[in-house]
């Protein structure tokens, strides 16, 4: 039986709220009640109640919705999974089992504790395997081992059908297979609610990796070197990243406003053994950023003796082809090692798949925006994660509904800020800045103001925007032009044919 | 998702007084009230404000206000406002409310209800809000308000939900009290096989609205919060399953609050349901029918009924039935063919009918002493009427 807190449970404040403090906008728009679920039994006895009761059930496993998804439910019902987070093998089928609840820290403890595994997964500890799996989920290692949903094998899942019974379901290649392909990537809040994902097979979790921070000064940043700093990051990818070589390498460009003083790369390497035992790939991506006069600290707290060079050998100089600057650390410390995924906040996010470096243009708008007086730019910040390598399989397009699968970078909007009133101002600042970008002629006259066309492969589910939804063609930003979105209506209306499960991006029953 | 509001001297200056004074009268006694005129017949001489809501392949939808005088129609105002499906009035103020029968607003998927301010002089159409329904509550198809005001409840057709909107005083609709999404395996008929709320009515004295849902099959009744101490009140207080494959459609509530008639399409037929005094539905008979039933509306004054059905595309007929209150028996009185496309609507309007038809505004001459149809002309050219509501009788 589940925990029920209502409006007045002294908990309830606490947890009507996700991680994005924008939801739910107010008071009004709240949820009634969440109920919280400790197993599968739990969250089917929860489905039941609010569908006898005609209410809207939301789905929450870690909470990190970037949009108002789940938060926002006028007189509705939360159905929190947090406490249905258990990480452990089925004896019968010796499948590895992890139920929604989990986050990703606790996800990445147990399989290397237990089992020596891994799964190639985010880098926030905090978030929940339930949305993060559903949306695809990829971090670090997904260059070296594709994306999470890439090795799912079987869900069990939730369903309601068309007279209201709430239908549990074991999906798989060869059980309602239509509806498993959904489950791999096209997000969650849309079918059902898996209360287990399940992998015959996990990859081993590496011995140790190579990381290194690079920090590069706004004051050594002209216009021109700025722009050449993002085309050197970009080019690598779309070059010699696509080599199988460098799929162990994971790097992210932190672009951020000058007042933030250094814009940041941080990069990851291990080879395809699961060692860093030769680390002429990492050494050759960073030699590239020579130029730029990287530093291995802030510059604040670091003097100029700490840039990178050739002659620091205080890590790694037992290692083949040594990377100046770079720490050798076990896997398990750089992964669960460094925290969670950042306080609450007041947020907005947006994204973008890049299948090219980047063009002047686009390193001029960024620069533009992260060197003005902006407010909204103070407090923005955009990740560029290197993309591609082992999740570039177009054969796993028709397998999973993650149709992504040519790009090589993968950009984050990120935009923090603290007060309500501040609300309109960051988000009309956020899109102008995101939609400037995709406007021009490098972009096709019917799709300006999105990443769209050659150079582009739309946005990621995971890091919903409803801004997008202002393009009639939105689901093939998210979901590809190739059919997808057309054959996840057929399954919306195939295993939710009353439009249970819904938010303003779900699938949809027509193409609106 | 709160209302947007339309104001005509700017919102810092919007009270309820200025708003009053926006409609040009000092009161309110002009307007029709539907549940305290009585059964008093009217004089086919009064001149009657009309709105009319269309929309054709052509017409993504528009109002019209309609001045009727003598069975003569003058269409005075219009407003484009899309798929117009249902109208209902207000019973103190001067404001006519939608349903908007749109899949998306502010690119989400909701429908929407617009609060539409008629000025009884010019007949002129004014937005005073435009209230977005609950996630999901698509294609609003039907909406009826509580005799004292205070509530709107919307069957959401494409959605499968009713919502519940409250009422403010001077009758600006608020953001749904209530949301109650339907689930019901429909008929074999229909795509896709779910809830399809179609049709909604208020009882006229009780807290209960009733509804019949047609992909679902049956009919609800809604019991309705009222009051500002509950937003959570409201809720199905029961069900009972029509004929499967029937198709209800269309439903029409007797004055009095006893009798319910509901149209099915998919096997045309004309049921009726007494309404015990605790709100429980029971059936009573099932007339068959050779064609299929478009509109059903009870004469407000006597004990008969107005049955539609749509012979061709050029040809509809309209049927009289006179009604046995106490059993619920029905029996067919009299036919009138009408030229005109199908009919989507009737309302008795000072001694006539107004039939909302897809070729237009039809009238139609009612017999004084029996309530028989005895002709009918167009009134006014609306093409794709497909909803209608008196405003004024003065």
């Amino acid at each position: 039986m589940g925990i029920t807190i209502t409006r007045t449970d002294s908990r309830f404040e606490t947890l009507k709220m996700g991680h994005n403090l924008r939801f739910p906008a107010s008071d009004e728009d709240a949820a009634d009640q969440i109920i919280l679920c400790s197993s599968a039994e739990d969250t089917a006895d929860a489905l039941r109640k609010v569908i006898a009761a005609g209410i809207r059930p939301t789905v929450r496993s870690g909470g990190h919705c970037y949009e108002g998804f789940v938060s926002s439910n006028p007189h509705g019902a939360i159905i929190d999974l947090s406490l249905h987070n258990t990480v452990e093998r089925d004896e019968k089928s010796g499948a590895y089992c992890i139920a929604p609840g989990a986050v990703l820290g606790d996800v990445y403890l147990s399989l290397y504790k237990r089992y020596n595994l891994t799964l190639p997964a985010g880098s926030c500890f905090r978030v929940g395997a339930g949305g993060h799996i559903s949306g695809g989920g990829y971090g670090v290692l997904s260059r070296l081992y594709g994306l999470t949903s890439d090795w799912l094998t079987a869900v069990d899942i939730l369903t309601v059908d068309a007279d209201g019974t709430v239908v549990p379901r074991r999906v798989d290649a060869g059980h309602d297979p239509d509806l498993f392909r959904a489950c791999r990537g096209a997000g969650g809040g849309n079918f059902g609610i898996i209360t287990r994902f399940h992998f015959e097979q996990l990859p081993a979790a590496p011995r140790e990796v190579a990381t290194i921070t690079l920090f590069f000064p706004w004051e050594n940043l002209t216009e021109e070197r700025f722009s050449s700093l993002l085309m050197t990051f970009g080019d690598y990818w779309e070059g010699r990243g696509r080599d199988p070589d460098t799929w162990g390498m994971f790097s992210l460009l932190e672009v951020a406003p000058q007042s933030s003083e250094h814009l940041t790369l941080y990069t990851q390497f291990c080879q395809h053994d699961g060692t860093a035992s030769d680390l002429g790939v990492l050494n050759e991506f960073l030699d590239r950023f020579a130029p730029f006069q990287p530093m291995l600290m802030p510059p604040r707290s670091a003097p100029v003796a700490a840039q990178r060079s050739a002659t620091d050998t205080r890590h790694a100089s037992s290692h083949k082809n040594f990377a100046p600057g770079a720490r050798l650390t076990p896997w398990l410390e750089a992964a669960v090692g460094g925290g969670g995924s950042g306080g609450s906040a007041r947020a907005k996010y947006k994204s973008a798949y890049m299948k090219r470096t980047f063009t002047r243009a686009e390193t001029d708008v960024f620069y533009r925006f992260f060197t003005s007086n902006d407010r909204s730019a103070q407090g923005s910040v955009v990740s560029i994660d290197s993309y591609g390598g082992a999740v570039n399989r177009p054969d796993l397009v028709p397998a999973t509904a993650v149709a992504q699968r040519s790009s090589v970078m993968k950009l984050q909007w990120q935009c923090y800020w603290s007060e309500a009133a501040d609300d309109a101002r960051h988000l009309r600042a956020m899109d102008t800045f995101y939609t400037s970008l995709y406007t021009g002629s490098h972009v096709d006259p019917d799709h300006q103001g999105t990443p769209w066309g050659d150079r582009y492969e739309g946005c990621y589910m995971n890091y919903a925007d409803i801004d997008m939804l202002r393009y009639s063609y939105w689901p093939g930003l998210f979901y590809g032009r190739e059919g997808l979105y057309p054959f996840l209506q057929k399954v919306k209306r195939r295993y939710d044919p009353n439009n249970i499960f819904h938010s303003s991006m779900s699938v949809r029953e027509s193409y609106d | 998702m709160r209302a947007e509001r339309y104001f005509f001297e700017g919102p810092e200056n919007f009270t309820r007084r200025s708003f009053l004074l926006g409609l040009g009268c000092a009161g309110t006694s002009w307007l029709l009230a539907p549940f305290a005129a009585g059964r008093v017949k009217h004089i086919a001489t009064k001149e009657i404000l009309l709105c009319v809501g269309s929309f054709t392949r052509e017409d993504a939808g528009t109002l019209h206000s309609v001045r009727m005088q003598g069975g003569r129609c003058e269409r005075i105002s219009s407003l484009p406002l899309p798929r117009p499906l249902s109208l209902v009035r207000h019973p103190r103020q001067p404001i006519v409310y939608v349903a908007s029968g749109v899949h998306l607003h502010a690119h989400e998927p909701r429908g929407v209800v617009e609060a539409i301010l008629v000025d009884p002089k010019t007949g002129s159409l004014n937005r005073v809000a435009r209230q977005p329904l609950s996630l999901s509550a698509t294609e609003p198809r039907s909406l009826a308000i509580s005799p004292n005001g205070e509530r709107l409840v919307v069957a959401a057709f494409g959605g499968g939900a009713y919502n519940v909107l409250p009422v403010d005083a001077v009758g600006i609709p608020g953001p749904p009290a209530a949301i109650l999404k339907q689930v019901g395996r429909g008929s074999a008929s229909l795509e896709p096989k779910r809830s399809h709320p179609a049709a909604v009515l208020f009882h006229p004295r009780e807290p209960w609205a009733v509804a019949v849902d047609s992909g679902a099959e049956r009919l609800d009744l809604l019991h309705v919060q009222h009051g500002t101490e509950s937003t959570t009140g409201s809720r199905v207080a029961s069900r009972i399953s029509c004929p499967e494959d029937s198709g209800p459609c269309g439903l029409a509530l007797h004055s009095d609050g006893s009798l319910l008639v509901a149209i099915h399409r998919l096997r045309p037929a004309l049921s009726t349901w007494q309404i015990g005094s605790s709100g429980q539905l029971s059936a009573v008979t099932e007339t068959p029918f050779d064609r299929t039933p478009t509109a059903v509306a009870f004469h407000p004054y006597d004990d008969v009924l107005y049955l539609a059905s749509r012979v061709s595309s050029q040809l509809s007929r309209l049927e009289m039935w006179r009604v046995q209150v106490p059993t619920g028996v029905l029996s067919r009185e009299a036919e009138l063919s009408i030229r005109c496309g199908g009919i989507a609507a009737i309302e008795e309007v000072s001694s006539r009918l107004c039939l909302a038809a897809e070729t237009g505004l039809i009238a139609v001459d009612l017999e004084t002493a029996t309530a028989v149809p005895t002709g009918s002309h167009t009134a006014a050219d609306i093409a794709g009427a497909c909803c209608l509501t008196v405003l004024i009788e003065s």
